[in-house]
């Protein structure tokens, strides 16, 4: 009896340590970024020169935005609880303003976007997965009193990579799929088709994620006619 | 007549007969894969055919105690030297295939004496030890290669000038030799390649006589019951020493035959694993570490190679994926460990194989 | 009269008893010159070797004690170990923390790996070494089935860098980055230019107080019993074939292990062949340190990994300054490695048989001497 006690809280120790082990060890990729900042209509401006040193590694040093250049580093850290010290710096590297900030990670998430501006100004979200799920929904939308209706087949490709076929609600079909994207702008291409897969009309749109946004919702018919709405932050 | 069903039945064996019906199922299933019986039981034959004699080898010395012959490479490496020596003096046709048999077997015997010489001084150890000597002669004839004092440009390296090549062609020489002989051909998927079978069937031949002579007898007694001989007068180390050399023999004809059907002679590593196939073979067979006889070889040759040959392009047919690589390594050498780890059961008592 | 000839006996049995490892002292102190290699490097490159691959070959000494000769099966537990590693890989784990889940989520596999592998060893008593030899292929065309067709297909891989480019199975050479030398480099140390691994060694250590008191326990008194006669120990009451069982298991565990610091040192993992050699590679160090089937200790395996790796690094320039081509040189190395196996294996069993014979005949003696003994 007592061995078998003590075999099971050997096996649970070691779980527990796997479990411990995992989540200290897992990679997480901070993309970090000196680009603009837009939330509740407020705008925060890019620094000059700006050093960012996260969880005490090599400093890096990233420039505001200019033609190509975007702006951003890649930095990567392990673990759950991290700390940023961010330093503004002049032509001749001196440091003119300095800030330190601290923010949790939840631990499946492998991507993050940390944006300088919002994080000199505590704006919200100023870290934040950079992982996306868009939902698309092949639903009937209504605006102005007018209803305009699903579409028999869709198929969505979301930045020229995952695709979404999507049929009109009924019959065991939801009318609605998602996928994941990184980042912040994106591109989504339409086709509508008929039953024998032939391509009735097409249409490619781009569109722009804040950053605070983690998910968000496209409506298909809203798309097609252009309406506005057609891109809305998804609630549960 | 249910009696006689019921000894056959015991006489086979179950693993064979599981091994067999399963082989027949494969066969069955065939046609509806599409996979072409004929295409594959004449691919089943050819293979038999090719490996037969490299299988027959293994018996002398199994009968004669010395275990398992893991060391055929050594063999082989006697029938490359009479193989590679035949291109060199450029000799075609069956006379071509004969004369690298006439010139491989003093290789063959000359190897084989101080092999069986080993084999003496590590009584009880032969078989893991002969694993090694294999390796090893294998490696070092693959530095022999690359200087041996072979000519003929259809062999010899094309810009570097000297040492052999890896692998030889000997379509212009002995290519199908035997395999031609007498060849049925039905149709466009079925072809028995009648010379090489009888060829098999004459070794098989002279093996069984050998074995009835007395020497062979000696070399029996020497291998079931090594102190009993003794006593009765057999020099029992001269018995395994004739085994092996008998052994060593007969896979350097037996290689000599795969690479007439096979179209390349192949030096270097090429004999590196050749030991398993006819290791798994003849224990499929129903022979065991001590005891072999010539029916092992056949029945074991033939569902080894069949299911080596089947499984792949069957499943690989049913699956939609290449996976005969992957399925060859798990079939064959599932084989050798089923064999190895099997208990004879006699009516009476266990007694491990 | 009688303590000098005992004298010369003791000498000329030293030899016979370590004649392996002094071929190899022969062969180094001749070919080294030869090689063209300086001192500074190689003692680097034994440095390393040591750290790569002592604990793979200390995990061969407990099946030797237990009486099963080689364990071949090592080759097991160096594919349960690769499996854990291609999902810390997958998840993105890095560093030591890496290393410690890739080990502990690989123990499982590599204890059902062993446990299945001393069955079947069970299953051919006497042929332990053939037997486990071939298991070693038969697991690998498992592996395979595992690693280059359902992963990827039924076993779900997110990390799409690992995956060929197919859609399913597994890479041939994974850039193990995230911990490449995270082990060897925690504890950092560097002696004339030299990184020197101080925490695999310290691993490596643990192992052999490991040994050291397990062969103290009963488990390893035990072993040591069922190595030295099997019916005897049966006799006495000890559960001979559950005991054979453990060895293996243990032996699979700590080749499981070994090969994760194995590849953590290197930094690639070549997914498909990493782990073939390194039954043959393990065993020809274990004997060429002096070790035979039916004895070896510690000092066996450091001996034996440095004198093997310094052929293994030599041979290839040797053979090309003694034989103007360097091909020559590796297929020596294939060669020696090989017959280095089978020389010892010979020795060995020589001489069992050498003292088998002699005890037959001291019986002989003993009843004739004795007259009026009935026959």
């Amino acid at each position: 009896m007592k061995g078998w006690i003590i075999k099971s809280c050997l096996i649970i120790g070691i779980i527990v340590l796997a479990v411990f082990l995992y989540i200290i060890g897992k990679e997480h990729i901070v993309f970090v970024e000196n680009n603009t900042f837009t939330i509740d209509g407020k705008i925060y401006e890019p620094y000059d020169l700006v050093r960012v040193t996260l969880d005490g590694g090599e400093p890096v040093e990233i420039k505001k935005p200019r033609g190509r250049s975007l702006g951003r580093a890649k930095v990567s850290t392990t673990g759950l609880n991290h700390k940023v010290l961010v330093e503004i710096l002049d032509d001749d590297d001196n440091v003119i303003e300095s800030k330190e900030a601290k923010f949790k990670v939840k631990n499946n998430v492998e991507e993050l976007l940390l944006n300088i501006p919002a994080m000199m100004n505590d704006a919200e979200g100023w870290v934040a997965n950079n992982q996306k799920t868009i939902y698309v929904e092949n639903k009937p939308f209504t605006v102005d009193g007018k209803t305009y209706e699903p579409y028999e087949f869709v198929r969505v490709i979301l930045d020229r990579s995952k695709s979404l076929e999507i049929r009109k609600p009924g019959d065991g079909h939801t009318g609605m799929d998602k996928g994941t994207v990184t980042d912040l702008r994106h591109t989504l291409y339409i086709e509508i088709m008929d039953e024998n897969e032939t391509v009735l009309e097409s249409k490619e749109v781009s569109y722009t994620v804040e950053h605070a946004q983690t998910k968000l919702l496209i409506n298909i018919p809203a798309v097609m006619n252009d309406l506005d709405g057609w891109l809305t932050e998804y609630e549960e | 007549m249910m009696e006689k069903i019921k000894d056959f039945l015991e006489a086979a064996g179950w693993p064979r007969l599981i091994i067999g019906l399963f082989l027949l199922a494969l066969f069955i299933t065939a046609p509806f894969v599409e996979v072409n019986i004929f295409t594959s039981l004449s691919d089943v034959i050819v293979r038999f055919g090719m490996w037969g004699i490299l299988v027959l080898a293994m018996v002398p010395m199994v009968q004669g105690g010395c275990g398992l012959n893991f060391g055929l490479p050594l063999g082989i490496i006697a029938g490359l030297l009479g193989a590679v020596t035949s291109v060199e003096l450029q000799l075609t046709g069956l006379g071509g295939f004969f004369s690298a048999v006439l010139f491989a077997i003093p290789f063959g015997i000359a190897l084989g004496l101080l092999y069986g010489v080993l084999l003496n001084k590590v009584k009880g150890d032969e078989m893991t030890i002969a694993l090694y000597v294999g390796f090893s002669s294998v490696a070092f004839m693959s530095m022999m290669w690359l200087k041996l004092p072979y000519k003929s440009p259809d062999m010899i390296w094309a810009y570097g000038g000297s040492g052999l090549r890896t692998t030889i062609s000997v379509e212009k020489f002995w290519y199908h030799a035997l395999n031609d002989i007498w060849t049925i051909q039905i149709g466009d998927h079925f072809y028995f390649p009648t010379g090489m079978i009888l060829f098999f069937a004459f070794m098989c031949f002279l093996v069984w006589v050998f074995f009835h002579t007395k020497t062979g007898t000696a070399v029996t007694a020497a291998g079931s019951n090594p102190e009993y001989a003794r006593a009765s007068g057999v020099n029992v180390n001269k018995m395994r020493i004739i085994s092996v050399v008998l052994t060593t023999v007969l896979a350097a004809v037996g290689i000599i035959v795969y690479e007439q059907s096979f179209g390349f002679i192949q030096l270097y590593l090429g004999p590196f694993w050749m030991a398993f196939p006819a290791v798994a073979g003849i224990l499929l067979g129903g022979a065991s570490v001590h005891k072999a006889t010539i029916m092992n070889v056949i029945v074991g040759t033939f569902l080894f190679q069949g299911i080596l040959t089947m499984t792949p392009s069957v499943i690989n047919n049913i699956i939609q994926t290449d996976m005969s690589e992957t399925i060859r390594i798990i079939v064959s050498n599932g084989l050798i460990l089923y064999a190895l780890t099997r208990t004879i059961t006699i009516k009476s008592a266990k007694v491990k194989a | 009269m009688s303590t000098l000839k005992s004298k010369d006996n003791n000498i000329a049995r030293f030899f016979i008893n370590n004649a392996v490892p002094i071929l190899f002292l022969l062969f180094a102190v001749l070919a080294i010159p030869m090689s063209d290699l300086s001192i500074e490097y190689l003692i680097a490159e034994m440095i390393t070797r040591l750290a790569r691959y002592s604990f793979l070959v200390l995990a061969l000494l407990i099946p030797v004690i237990a009486g099963m000769g080689m364990n071949f099966g090592i080759v097991l537990g160096a594919m349960a170990g690769q499996i854990g590693l291609i999902f810390v890989m997958d998840w993105s784990i890095m560093g030591v923390p890496a290393f410690f889940l890739a080990i502990i989520i690989s123990m499982p596999l590599a204890v059902f790996l062993g446990w299945m592998a001393g069955i079947a060893l069970n299953h051919a008593k006497g042929r332990e070494m053939v037997t486990s030899y071939i298991l070693g292929f038969f697991i690998n065309g498992v592996y395979q089935l595992i690693v280059l067709y359902s992963m990827g297909a039924i076993i779900p891989i997110g990390n799409s860098q690992i995956v060929l480019p197919r859609g399913y199975g597994i890479r041939n050479a994974i850039d193990l980055v995230n911990l490449r030398k995270s082990v060897d480099r925690l504890i950092p140390l560097e002696i004339g230019g030299i990184e020197i691994p101080v925490m695999t060694f310290i691993l490596v250590a643990i192992l052999c107080v490991f040994i050291v008191w397990f062969r103290k326990t009963k488990l390893g008194q035990d072993m040591r019993a069922v190595g030295q006669n099997m019916e005897v120990a049966r006799n006495a009451g000890i559960p001979v074939e559950r005991t054979r069982i453990l060895a293996i298991v243990i032996s699979t565990v700590l080749a499981c292990i070994g090969q994760i610091i194995f590849l953590q040192n290197i930094g690639t993992m070549n997914t498909y062949n990493s782990h073939e050699q390194i039954g043959m590679f393990s065993i020809a160090a274990l004997l060429v340190g002096g070790a035979s089937v039916a004895k070896a200790s510690i000092k066996n395996a450091f001996v034996g990994i440095i004198l093997f790796h310094i052929m293994f690094v030599v041979a290839p320039r040797a053979g090309k300054t003694l034989m103007g081509e360097a091909q020559i040189g590796e297929y020596f190395r294939v060669f020696v490695s090989y017959a280095i196996i089978a020389i010892a294996l010979a020795l060995h069993a020589w001489r069992k048989n050498k003292e088998a014979e002699f005890a037959r005949r001291s019986l002989r003696v003993d009843t004739e001497e004795a007259p009026g003994t009935s026959k």
